[in-house]
């Protein structure tokens, strides 16, 4: 709305001088201080737990990458005095890795304390009767606070995101995960900046159509738990994944499916009488027990190296289905537009709540 | 002589040719199956203020939302100030509830209120959420009931949250300002204070006043006309001295009958007595204001009888139970 241009009415039977009639009313500006007056403390509140999440990982990245550095730029070895450092119980790594455990349930606490209370305390207190029924339309009222509050979210998500990712990339250097895998997948490449402002919008749907602020919450955190399930459980499987026969390396050769793969299966079981899974002869042809045995006796007093090159030696091979670490950008886009679809079903939810909202004097 | 009137299906409250604030014709109101509105058919004059009287479930609050066009209305239509509000929301948007058009102001029955704001905030988000503000006004109501300014609304009592409330309804400027229950939360003297307050403002500003309640007693010295609703339907209209001057109560030996012309609103009978309650024949203001000393007994003639005029709220009780509602929450006394 274009704000209107002053004007003077005179106060009626008094004789007065004019009273002025404010006409700037139902702007922007308007909403805005009265999204802020009526938000402010979960604002302030998300801006300096923002703000601290982000430092404490830019800060742990820091001193990680020192440390990397000091063991020029490998991981560092076994027994290393500074590989000591960063595992300690205490140390960067396991502090990073709940950090980034605990970013991944941010855009729960946005849902929770952000979007839910957006429409749902409204409801609750019966303040939508105040609102309505001034001349800013339900509508308009509505798409402008959940526009305010969410670029507040996406600006604060899209901060502690930059400073996950990071975090999660130090990570990766100075040990040995996959950037494919479990939170450092999960919190880098902008993910939680989608995941931030879905849930926002989830939660301001559920707000609007349980009409409860605890109800609405309860809901949001079984919507979150179920979702996190599910993608932890899916999203290996979003694109067919590749699947080959790969000869046992011997350690310290490096892995042959490339840079940060995400292997889905692989694993070998070996067990008596006669149980082998997932071990192969040259011709890919499944390995018993016995022939096992034959070509590597007493298989199980060897230890993991030995036994490994021992299958090496003989040209066993395992069957491996993984992702390429080449598809992490797509991954991190299809999961991406997950997010965004499910922001826009619930932006269409809200909507039509309010829509169809009747509002009662009585 | 007629005997249970039927409920009139359109109630003219307009004073002859005087502005008309409301006019609602064939209004209906369901929801899902209960009929909270049923043909509802009247129009109230601008200006003025105006008691919408009911028992619980009459259909008070529904009818203050649809003509405020917070609630949609299943049939029918309503125009304020002659402009129709079936869609008041979508005439927000569109910026027809600016400079020009009607602006209607609704204050619900429970006085919502931001709980953390304070009284100058609830100013503040009146002022920014509306095209027209008069914050001379509204601070001007808040000082007038010493209602503090920097407090809470959590933190205020019932009565002085009701003033906040007021306060931002009357700053807004509205043409039509209805209120549901409005003096609930007021003690008696802040009541009649409040009352006062109201009447001068309608009169200073232009404004037209419908206040819902159904405790009857509120309504003296406060309301010039009177709207009582009864299923959904409204059963009386009219201003309040003339409706009270067209009533008479006859009590007398027992009969069938009263000894008056009129239509029986409500009889009661005893062993050896009568008591009618009956509407005077008549249409307009002047004849009723001559009926009004034969209300005083002058003009009956029959032996053993006594006219008396009928208190309000007994008025409003006979038309209840006459139109079959029973009155169950309807309060006769504060």
């Amino acid at each position: 709305m274009s704000p209107l241009t002053g004007t003077t009415r005179a106060e009626p039977g008094t004789g007065d001088p004019p009273v002025p009639l404010l006409r700037d009313g139902g702007g922007l500006a308007g909403l805005a201080w009265l999204t802020w007056r009526q938000h402010r403390w979960a604002l302030v509140t998300s801006l300096v737990v923002s703000a601290a999440l982000a430092a404490w990982m830019l800060w742990l990245a820091a001193d990680m990458t020192g440390v990397f550095h000091q063991c020029h730029d490998t991981i560092c070895p076994e027994g290393s005095p500074q590989q000591a450092r960063l595992s300690a119980p205490f140390g960067p790594v396991n502090l990073g890795d709940k950090l980034l455990l605990g970013e991944e349930y941010v855009p729960l606490l946005i849902g929770v304390f952000l979007g839910v209370p957006l429409l749902a305390r409204e409801f609750e207190q019966r303040t939508l009767l105040l609102a309505w029924s001034q001349d800013v339309s339900p509508m308009r009222w509505m798409w402008t606070r959940l526009l305010l509050l969410g670029l507040v979210v996406a600006a604060l998500t899209a901060g502690v995101s930059a400073a996950a990712g990071h975090l999660a990339r130090v990570l990766h250097d100075v040990g040995d995960g996959s950037m494919f895998q479990g939170q450092l997948f999960l919190d880098s490449g902008m993910l939680p900046l989608a995941a931030g402002l879905s849930w926002f919008v989830v939660g301001a749907a559920l707000g609007a159509a349980v009409r409860r602020v605890l109800p609405a919450a309860l809901a949001v955190v079984a919507g979150f738990v179920a979702a996190l399930v599910a993608v932890d459980w899916r999203y290996p499987w979003l694109v067919a994944p590749v699947s080959r026969f790969l000869p046992f390396a011997a350690p310290g050769s490096g892995t042959p499916l490339g840079a940060n793969p995400l292997v889905i299966q692989g694993g070998i079981q070996i067990g008596p009488p006669d149980h082998v899974v997932n071990v192969f002869d040259a011709a890919h042809r499944p390995v018993t027990f016995p022939e096992l045995n034959r070509w590597c006796p007493n298989v199980f007093q060897l230890g993991g190296e030995d036994s490994v090159a021992c299958f090496t030696r003989n040209g066993l091979t395992h069957h491996v289905v993984y992702q390429p670490g080449s598809r992490i950008p797509e991954f991190h886009l299809l999961l991406a537009s997950g997010y965004t679809a499910l922001g826009l079903l619930a932006l269409a939810a809200v909507w039509l709540v309010v829509r169809r909202t009747a509002l009662s004097a009585g | 002589m007629n005997q249970d009137p039927e409920p009139d299906v359109c109630l003219d409250l307009g004073p002859g040719n005087g502005p008309i604030a409301v006019e609602v014709r064939e209004l209906t109101k369901r929801y899902g199956r209960v009929w909270a509105l049923r043909d509802c058919g009247f129009r109230l004059p601008a200006h003025r203020i105006i008691a919408l009287v009911g028992a619980n479930g009459a259909g008070k609050s529904t009818l203050m939302s649809v003509v405020s066009g917070l609630l949609p209305a299943t049939a029918g239509s309503v125009l304020v100030d002659g402009r129709p509000v079936t869609s008041r929301r979508r005439a927000r948007a569109d910026g027809a509830a600016g400079d020009g058009g009607s602006r209607v102001a609704i204050l619900g029955q429970d006085k919502p209120l931001y709980r953390d704001f304070s009284a100058a905030d609830m100013l503040r988000f009146g002022r920014w959420t509306n095209r027209v503000w008069d914050q001379r006004r509204a601070l001007a109501w808040l000082a007038r009931f010493e209602v503090p300014l920097d407090r809470p609304c959590a933190r205020l009592s019932g009565g002085q949250r009701t003033q906040v409330a007021l306060a931002v309804a009357l700053g807004t400027r509205p043409t039509l300002l209805l209120l549901d229950e409005p003096l609930a939360d007021l003690d008696p003297v802040a009541r009649t204070e409040v009352a006062g307050e109201l009447l001068a403002e309608a009169a200073d500003g232009g404004m037209t006043v419908v206040l819902s309640t159904h405790v009857v007693a509120e309504l003296a010295g406060i309301s010039d006309h009177l709207l009582l609703l009864a299923g959904g339907r409204p059963v009386l209209a009219g201003g309040t001295e003339e409706l009270l001057a067209r009533h008479v109560r006859l009590s007398g030996p027992r009969a069938e009958r009263p000894p008056l012309a009129g239509t029986v609103v409500r009889a009661r009978h005893t062993d050896r007595q009568s008591t009618f309650t009956v509407r005077l024949p008549g249409a307009t203001p002047a004849d009723t204001a001559g009926r009004a000393d034969a209300a005083g007994g002058a003009r009956v003639t029959a032996p053993g009888w006594s006219a008396r005029p009928v208190p309000l709220d007994d008025l409003v009780i006979s038309y209840l139970r006459a139109s079959g509602t029973a009155p169950l929450g309807l309060e006769a006394a504060a």
